[in-house]
């Protein structure tokens, strides 16, 4: 252990030897692996697991599996991250670009003005780097981000093709303290461009410093002149881009004498300011005087919230099932609980998720088969262990499972519990089967948000986020947010419903699951949903076309006979328009589903069929809605064709029954899907430890019950001490200095004299050597309260006991060793923050912590 | 000097600044003259103090003698280095050849140098025959600083050359040309020299002076200076006066406090003709340091008056514009503005953005341009407006003239009474489909930020503990265990009158003294006592507080390097902290002391 004697070196890292993990290897060569001891570390540390005696094929698959995991999600988290920016960002490009273009054409202002982009990123600032890495990127790079994508709205083609020149550079309060430090960093950073022909003041010999900005003007000139005998005249010259990361934490003095500099430079170097603001506006106003808030010419640039990044990446995560491993109801609370209850931070949230995965497939020997393309040629069917078909068994969704298979057949029940070959064969079809489940539950989601966000009433309206913690918990189905949605359906007037079933078709046929095509060879369940909706509208387009025919000559016969009802139609009329009108401009105000109301009008049948109602008579559609209205409150019965009002309100039922159907069978909580536990994530206390961490109470632990760290024999607790002494306030000779002087720190007051915490600490290890001089006497006095006793009895009597101890600690303990064992626990106990010496009372030391947590 | 030219031209281009103008015209005398030592220019800002002193130079020194003068901002040249060799690179390179590179001398800028050369020659030719010079001073018309123009100043060098030659046959001429062309092909391109110190600094003042010309040589002094003859060394101006300016010069209190009195006895020191001049914006007085030196002579440029200020507003005046019209609306802004803005550049400001809005009904021919009073009614929102948020920058001038140049004219007619802020969200709910605008919109009106849960607690339990007394801790936060609960409103009332306080109206209310600072555990005990739910202690918590920090809503008291006994301050006002705990439903004016 010579090599681990070290003053200066703290913490060693240990390689496992070869020969170690070569005999470890050995010991299983049964199974033929051909794995030498080098490949320890080539599996990132993925060992193993010996419960199951997995093979080392397995353990490959399971980190290959993690790795490959791992990249999807964090590809599909990336792209997230950048669409949810898109558009922001190439507002910010824009602006850029025309900063220095577009003044001509602008009203000509007094004071030429620093263009200055003020970003909002939200509060977790440590999330900004990456986002103000990849703008600089943006901005750097020659064309705008918007090409590639549909959103580019009105950016003219030239600019896209113009040769755009942008030097960025990112400015970080760590390296601005001062204005020589920013001055030097901005300067430093623009140099080291490393652009053609352009030179570098600093290198060429001349003696200047680096924070002048001769150099830069030096720079920018020569950086120009060249390309103006290359290049034709039309290249723009380039525009010097200055981030400022974090106004925050930027010294403000420095920061207003930086813009202060940069614009007076301004009619030679044509600088833009980006500067990201955590909070809000008023950091500016407050950071800056008004002589310089005068130089800047700002615009704001909103960056995406970042719990809609949240829920945005839960969404294409989760919610869609777009990767295998899931994440169960609770670390999914613990998750999105410390994402909004702490940081905001979705760094943060990734390096959790990360964890989770890695941990699911690290210590789980099922984690093989969470695989979606998991099929009866999978080698992993083939790797699969006794170890492993047990553990399936013990499975409690297997073991439900099996139970429902009992009832209808016996025999296969039976064969599952028995014969693994069997299993075997049965395991890719409940994969597939749980695939089928997540398609169907992400479909019928949807269409729980399309139905949710049909209807403006804003009470029990959830997030989406929140809806689908319902459903992880299993609670969604029963919510009142469905029945009450459901009631909504049943209360909509004929005319909103007949749209209301277009709507829904026109969704259920978007969707990529529902495609007929795809039917015919799997037999889509979604289809058959499909079909029954289609038809309960063709049943209601013919018979609402009846209705409106029927009430042209019913109408008339409505208005003459009840004058009392005639008022309340016109309310109701108007009341339906000011409906309409709210739907429309719902419909406008999303621009996906706009479309779909154009759609709508124009596809045939239907859409006829309304018009034509609408000139046939509004009175009509008025007294068809109350209708339903009636049909439920039963108030009074309108002359209309009885037998229309019950074949409609039939429909009507028919349609709800639907959807609730729906919403039962496929956002059912993932429970009852057998071998659901293969993929679902369910564990939390692990990630707590690592994300939650809990410092204090660690310390705690290891100090007053160090025997829980150390796992030492010595410290046993003695067996026939009484049971009502925990073992945390046993005060044992054996344990540690630190832990014997924390447990005689718990006992104190809020000043601590040092000569009795000496004595008493010197007791305690005399009684140490005391017992092991004479082992066979009865270890009676070990216990806590003897010394307690010795500790107030010595403060009474000092001087006798002090001398009586002395005489005793002669024969066995060297007082100096006590005293510097002394020293040293309290030196520690300082250090961590537990006492620090006060100046009231001079051998004495202020105890700083209160309370065992 | 006076130049009787210059000095109508530069009458011309200040309206109000005659005096201050012929002050110092005067006190530059001719090239030669003996100067004050130090001349020290004060006035509010935008007075046109750095304007007028750097046209006087460049158009009095500009074309003969451009290096003769060193403009130097202070806020640039934070150290007294920087300082040093700033000037002593304008001095010693005149504009024209200031961006010359090192590195590259190809032929073609070694051709351009040559020319440089002639124009050289010319300038110092003119200097000898002072006064025909003067008709030359067109060329720089505008007096915007030649001096950070080299491509202008190239220019006028090349328009030279044909005069150049003319004088050529002037023996004189040629000989100088002859020695510029030596010159340059031994000394090249220009060279930084590094000055440390007021001692080397001074040594190179003297050199400068003694050296007598416009910078052309450069890397051996002494050679040259023994090169040539005191008498030519005359003709080339070693008894001109050298300016060196010194913008911002509060500046210099802060970032070389002993450089003052050095640079006020330049002259004496040095023991040439050179002089400082100090601009700034605050007196004398507070520049007096307390072993006494030199007094400078005092100038103050004094605020304009209102015909001075419509004066200078004119020449404003946008191309095309009916400048009756003009005149009127600008009479009009510099009475609605002139109570709360001294600042000439604000009042361009404003008038430069409003004018457009005030013409706009002229140009869609709801108006005629006689109308005043209709002209003034329509203008009036949109000055209080401006008054508002333009004035102090909470809108910038893009965004103003986005808003309201885009204003459709429909809200804008129904909006007389309202604010334009009003028709502008009704404007921005109309034109929704352009989401650009749309998101800009969305940024004006969001003016909150989110925070964490349970960091918007934290900064509560911050703003109690920075505004509370210590001593009413425990009345506030105990959980008392007979109710359940904590304590009620009125017995805390009482609690809080049983300490000789009224509840309001105390001369010494935490809220009108401001944020006290707290030690953090007193805050974390509010924070854990505050919340409903019960929390473990753990990092995050701890994150939070230095993420808050870092935020500027927490304000560190104790220094970085003190780790225990963190001391904070809440640096968050009331209305804030108020929307913040209305956010998590949480009743803050239920816990707070003494706080209206």
């Amino acid at each position: 252990m010579d090599e681990f004697d070290s003053l200066t070196e703290a913490v060693f890292l240990v390689m496992p030897r070869a020969e170690a993990v070569v005999n470890r290897i050995k010991r299983k060569g049964k199974r033929g692996s051909l794995l030498t001891g080098g490949d320890h570390f080539k599996f990132d540390g993925f060992q193993q697991l010996t419960d199951v005696n997995e093979p080392w094929e397995a353990t490959e698959i399971r980190h290959a599996l993690f790795n490959k995991e791992w990249s999807l999600i964090s590809s599909r988290i990336e792209n997230v991250m950048l669409s949810m920016n898109t558009m922001v960002l190439s507002a910010i490009y824009d602006f850029v670009e025309k900063a220095y273009t577009q003044k001509m054409t602008r009203t000509v202002m007094p004071i030429q003005e620093l263009p200055t982009g003020l970003i909002f990123a939200g509060i977790n600032i440590p999330d900004h780097d990456l986002l103000f890495q990849q703008l600089a990127q943006i901005l750097a790079a020659p064309t705008s981000p918007m090409i590639d994508t549909e959103l580019s709205l009105d950016i003219p083609m030239e600019t896209t093709q113009k040769n755009v020149n942008n030097k960025v550079v990112i400015l970080q309060s760590k390296d601005c303290i001062n204005l020589k430090a920013a001055l030097k960093s901005m300067i430093q950073q623009f140099l080291g461009l490393n652009m053609d022909g352009a030179i570098n003041s600093l290198e060429s010999g001349l003696k200047l410093q680096n924070h002048d900005m001769f150099v830069l003007e030096q720079w920018y000139r020569s950086l120009c002149t060249p390309q103006e005998e290359k290049v034709a005249n039309q290249q723009r010259q380039p525009t010097l881009v200055v981030i400022i990361q974090d106004f925050e934490s930027f010294d403000q003095d420095t920061l207003q004498d930086l813009v202060t500099i940069c614009s007076n430079y301004q009619d030679r170097i044509p600088f833009v300011f980006l500067m990201g603001l955590a909070t809000s506006i008023d950091a500016l106003h407050q950071g800056l005087p008004k002589s310089v808030l005068s130089l800047m010419q700002t615009r704001k640039f909103q960056m995406q919230q970042s719990s809609e990044c949240l829920t945005a990446i839960i969404e294409d995560l989760f919610m869609h099932g777009n990767v295998s491993v899931m994440i169960g109801p609770l670390p999914m609370k613990q998750l999105i609980d410390q994402f909004m209850h702490y940081n905001f931070s979705v760094s943060g949230f990734v390096a959790n998720l990360k964890y989770i995965v890695m941990h699911h497939f690290y210590a789980n020997p099922l984690s093989i088969l969470c695989d979606r393309a998991l099929s009866s040629q999978s080698r992993a069917l083939e790797l699969l262990e006794v170890g492993h078909y047990d553990h399936i068994r013990m499975l409690p969704s297997f073991q439900r499972y099996v139970e429902s298979k009992v009832e209808v057949d016996p025999q296969e029940g039976e064969m599952l519990l028995l014969d693994n070959e069997f299993l075997k064969l049965q395991i890719p079809d409940m994969v597939r089967d749980l695939q089928e489940y997540h398609r169907n539950f992400a479909l019928v989601f949807e269409f729980l948000w399309f139905l949710q966000a049909r209807f403006t009433i804003a009470i029990l309206k959830k997030s989406k986020r929140a809806l689908y913690f319902m459903a992880l918990e299993g609670t969604l189905t029963d919510s009142t947010s469905i029945s009450f949605l459901l009631n909504l359906v049943r209360k909509m007037n004929s005319n909103e419903m007949m749209i209301f079933i277009e709507d829904c078709l026109q969704f259920f046929k978007k969707s990529s699951r529902c495609r007929p095509k795809a039917s015919v060879e799997e037999g889509n369940i979604m289809d058959k949903e499909l079909l029954i909706l289609q038809n309960i509208r063709d049943r209601m387009v013919e018979l609402l076309g009846d209705i409106s025919d029927d009430s042209v000559t019913s109408s008339s016969d409505v208005e003459d006979g009840d004058q009392e009802m005639k008022e309340g139609d016109d309310t109701e009329q108007n009341e339906e328009a000011t409906q309409m009108k709210d739907s429309d401009r719902w419909a406008l105000a999303n621009g996906g589903t706009s479309k779909r109301v154009l759609n709508r009008q124009e596809t045939a049948g239907a859409p006829i069929f309304i018009k034509k109602r609408k000139l046939v008579s509004v009175k009509a559609n008025v007294a068809e809605g109350r209708q339903t209205r009636i049909a439920k409150k039963t108030r009074e019965t309108v002359r209309i064709p009885k037998g229309a009002l019950g074949t409609y309100t039939v429909l009507v039922t028919e349609v709800v029954d639907l959807f609730e159907r729906l919403f039962k069978t496929y956002l059912s909580h993932h429970s009852i899907m057998p071998l659901h536990e293969v993929f679902y994530y369910s564990q939390i206390k692990i990630q707590q430890k690592a994300f939650l961490p809990q410092p204090r109470v660690s310390i705690q632990t290891a100090l007053g019950q160090p025997e829980l760290y150390l796992n030492c024999k010595c410290c046993q607790v003695p067996s026939n001490t009484a049971a009502f002494i925990s073992p945390a306030e046993m005060v044992l000779s054996t344990q540690h200095d630190t832990c014997i002087l924390y447990k005689l720190y718990v006992e104190c007051g809020r000043m601590i004299n040092m000569y009795d915490w000496f004595t008493a600490f010197g007791m305690i290890l005399e009684r140490g050597t005391q017992s092991d001089n004479q082992q066979d006497r009865s270890m009676s006095n070990g216990d806590e309260s003897n010394t307690l006793a010795h500790k107030r009895s010595k403060k009474r009597g000092k001087v006798s006991m002090a001398a009586k101890s002395k005489s005793l600690k002669e024969q066995n303990l060297d007082q100096k060793e006590v005293q510097a064992r002394f020293i040293s626990g309290v030196a520690e106990l300082q250090f961590m923050g537990f006492i620090k010496p006060t100046n009231r009372k001079t051998d004495h030391v202020q105890r700083l912590t209160w309370g065992n947590i | 000097m006076a130049n009787p030219l210059h000095r109508e031209k530069l009458h011309h281009s200040f309206p109000g600044r005659a005096k201050q103008i012929d002050q110092i015209l005067s006190f530059m005398g001719k090239p030669t003259a003996p100067t004050p030592p130090a001349l020290f220019i004060n006035g509010n800002s935008s007075l046109g103090k750095t304007s007028v002193v750097k046209a006087i130079l460049s158009t009095v020194l500009g074309d003969t003698s451009p290096s003769h003068y060193a403009f130097l901002d202070c806020i640039e040249c934070h150290t007294p280095r920087l300082i040093f060799e700033h000037a002593i690179y304008q001095f010693r390179h005149p504009p024209s050849v200031r961006w010359r590179y090192p590195a590259d001398l190809h032929s073609q800028q070694q051709a351009d140098q040559i020319m440089d050369g002639y124009a050289h020659a010319q300038h110092t030719a003119e200097a000898d025959q002072s006064g025909s010079g003067s008709s030359r001073s067109s060329s720089n018309e505008d007096g915007s600083s030649p001096s950070q123009d080299p491509q202008m100043s190239d220019g006028s060098g090349r328009k030279d050359i044909d005069t150049g030659t003319t004088l050529v046959k002037n023996g004189e001429g040629r000989r100088k040309r002859k020695w510029i062309q030596d010159e340059i092909i031994t000394s090249g391109p220009p060279t930084w020299d590094k000055c440390e110190n007021i001692n080397e600094f001074v040594e190179w003042c003297r050199r400068i002076c003694a050296d007598g010309n416009d910078g052309q040589g450069h890397a051996s002094i002494h050679a040259k200076g023994s090169a040539y003859s005191e008498e030519q060394r005359q003709r080339k101006g070693q008894h001109d006066t050298r300016y060196l300016v010194l913008d911002r010069a509060e500046r210099l209190r802060d970032n070389a406090p002993t450089l003052i009195p050095v640079l006020m006895r330049l002259q004496e020191l040095t023991g040439r003709n050179i002089c400082v001049i100090f601009i700034t914006s605050i007196v004398w007085e507070k520049f007096r340091s307390k072993n006494g030196g030199y007094e400078p002579i005092i100038m103050n440029f004094p605020q304009y008056s209102k015909g001075e200020t419509i004066a200078i507003l004119e020449r404003d005046l946008p191309e095309g514009q009916d400048k009756e019209l003009y005149m009127r609306f600008v009479d009009l802004v510099y009475n609605v503005f002139q109570r709360n803005c001294k600042d000439l550049n604000e009042i361009r400001h404003l008038v430069a953005l409003l004018f457009p809005l005030y013409i706009k009904p002229i140009k869609e021919g709801k108006i005629q341009k006689h109308e005043g009073l209709k002209l003034h009614r329509h203008i009036q929102a949109y000055f209080v407006e401006a008054m508002d948020k333009l004035y102090l920058r909470e809108i910038s001038s893009t965004e103003w003239v986005d808003r309201t140049l885009l204003t459709s004219s429909g809200s804008f007619k129904s909006k007389h009474g309202g604010t334009l802020g009003e028709s502008l969200i009704a404007r921005s709910s109309s034109e929704a489909a352009k989401d650009e605008r749309a998101l800009m919109n969305a940024v004006d009106i969001q003016n909150t930020f989110d925070l964490p849960y349970f960091t918007k607690f934290i900064l509560i339990a911050s703003f109690l503990a920075s505004y509370n007394p210590p001593r009413l801790d425990l009345r506030y936060f105990a959980k008392v265990s007979n109710q359940g609960g904590k304590m009620s409103k009125r017995s805390k009332v009482a609690a809080a009158k049983k300490h000789g306080h009224e509840q309001l109206g105390t001369k010494l209310r935490q809220q009108l003294l401001g944020p006290k600072t707290f030690p953090i555990e007193r805050m974390l005990a509010i924070f854990y006592s505050i919340l409903d739910e019960e929390v473990e202690e753990n990092v995050n918590v701890h994150t939070q507080i230095a993420s808050l920090v870092s935020l500027r809503l927490l304000q560190r008291v104790t220094p970085m390097d003190k780790l225990d006994s963190i001391k904070c301050k809440c640096n968050v006002s009331y209305d804030t902290i108020k929307a913040i705990a209305k956010s998590i439903k949480f009743d803050i004016d239920r816990y707070l002391y003494d706080f209206a």
